[in-house]
């Protein structure tokens, strides 16, 4: 007859596993609403570092365009060379500022690709692979203990195991909660002040009640440089001058066309973030105690699993 | 030099490049005027450039403090991982124990 020494410690262990889970865990912990939120801003914030520092590539791209029609068509000699000089030179400093435009903004990637991290499962399956590898470890020891000594112990693994499981599930899914709220609310200010700055990056290129931006203003002036031109040379110009210049005022509306978007994405990647903000610090409404019933409820649910698993 | 008087000085700027712009176009290929416009298609860059550069200050200062925040959150995500490597520490020290029961049997 195997000895069943252990039950009433297994209980008291089981109930001050599930006591400390609750009461570290506060009974809030990360919903599958909350790590949705957290998957939608990251998707809002996904590729989005290239999009300001290809609109400064495109201006750049059209000022050395813009001095290259100069130099060309009215600009004689000497005069001519510099200019010509000037515009690949400039096209390569603003290049640099398109460069680190994007190495700046790369922070919000990191920042979405973190935030996805901290609320990944990972950490539960981990802990359920180490729980269910110590439930049968000391399942062996019992069968060894009991082969040293003749003893008949009830093995107590899958028990432990479970306990292990389903306290350190919650404690896992709290201290989750807890980072990516102080993460987000600490973000935020700072996510409106990135706003701000690209923003104002953007207005530079766009068209504002400040009036034309660098856009529009470079692609008037190529057009005035092609008018010169073609008045100088007094005739028509070439078809291969034509056709540059429609490719050109084409690179000017899709330049335009892209700070648009890289303004409206900014903003949506705001309202993103403060959604998620808003999420994370919503008092408890009926919706969200139903969740986290449930979060317990499958937290429990992979312990008994596991328990199950360990006692075949 | 604010940035206010920076962006109203590359107005000018430009305004004064179409001027001379249309005055090449009247007058032809005059060589002052052609160094005028070179200077001033110069000096439109650099105020650009300063401008975009007070921009990109700007998101810099953002970014750093950003950078703070995640190397946080990856001290969080290492803590996390900590949790499952204590089990795994336990399930050692049981294997210590089981091993000790091996040698006695």
């Amino acid at each position: 007859m195997r000895m069943n020494v252990f039950p009433v410690r297994h209980r008291i262990f089981l109930f001050m596993a599930t006591l400390w889970a609750m009461g570290a865990s506060g009974c809030a912990v990360l919903t599958p609403s909350q790590v949705q939120e957290v998957e939608r801003f990251a998707q809002a914030t996904k590729s989005y570092d290239v999009l300001p520092g290809a609109v400064i590539e495109a201006q750049a791209e059209l000022r050395k365009r813009e001095k290259i029609y100069a130099a060309a068509g009215f600009i004689p000699g000497d005069t001519s060379l510099a200019q010509i000089e000037d515009a690949s030179a400039a096209r390569q400093e603003y290049q640099k500022r398109a460069d680190q435009a994007e190495r700046l903004l790369s922070v919000l990637d990191e920042y979405a690709r973190l935030l996805v991290a901290l609320t990944a499962d990972n950490f539960t399956s981990d802990l359920q692979d180490e729980a269910q590898k110590l439930g049968e470890r000391i399942d062996r020891g019992i069968g060894e203990y009991n082969a040293a000594y003749q003893k008949e112990f009830k093995d107590f693994g899958g028990i432990i195991a479970a306990g292990v499981r389903g306290a350190g599930g919650l404690y896992i899914k709290r201290r989750q909660t807890l980072a990516l709220r102080e993460a987000v609310t600490r973000a935020d200010p700072l996510m409106e002040e990135m706003t701000v700055a690209v923003n104002g990056l953007l207005d530079l290129y766009l068209t504002t009640s400040d009036g034309e931006g660098f856009i529009r203003q470079t692609e008037q002036d190529i057009k005035e440089l092609f008018l010169a031109n073609v008045q100088g040379s007094m005739a028509k110009q070439p078809l291969y001058v034509a056709i540059h210049t429609a490719e050109t005022l084409e690179l000017a509306e899709n330049a335009y066309r892209l700070a648009e978007k890289a303004r409206a994405a900014i903003g949506n990647l705001r309202q993103s973030h403060r959604a998620l903000k808003e999420n994370l610090q919503r008092k408890q409404t009926l919706t969200s105690a139903i969740e986290t019933v449930k979060v317990f409820a499958d937290e429990v649910g992979d312990a008994t699993v596991l328990k199950k698993k360990l006692s075949r | 030099m604010t940035s206010s008087a920076k962006k109203q000085a590359l107005q000018r700027v430009k305004e004064a490049k179409r001027t001379v712009l249309a005055a090449l176009r009247e007058n032809g290929e005059l060589l002052n005027l052609q160094e005028l416009y070179l200077f001033l298609n110069q000096t439109e860059d650099i105020l650009s450039m300063a401008v975009i550069d007070e921009q990109l200050a700007n998101l810099q200062s953002a970014q750093k403090k950003l950078e703070e925040i995640t190397r946080r959150i990856k001290e969080d995500i290492e803590g996390l991982e900590d949790v499952a490597e204590k089990v795994e520490i336990a399930t050692k020290a049981v294997k210590g124990v089981t091993d000790a029961f091996k040698t006695i049997a």
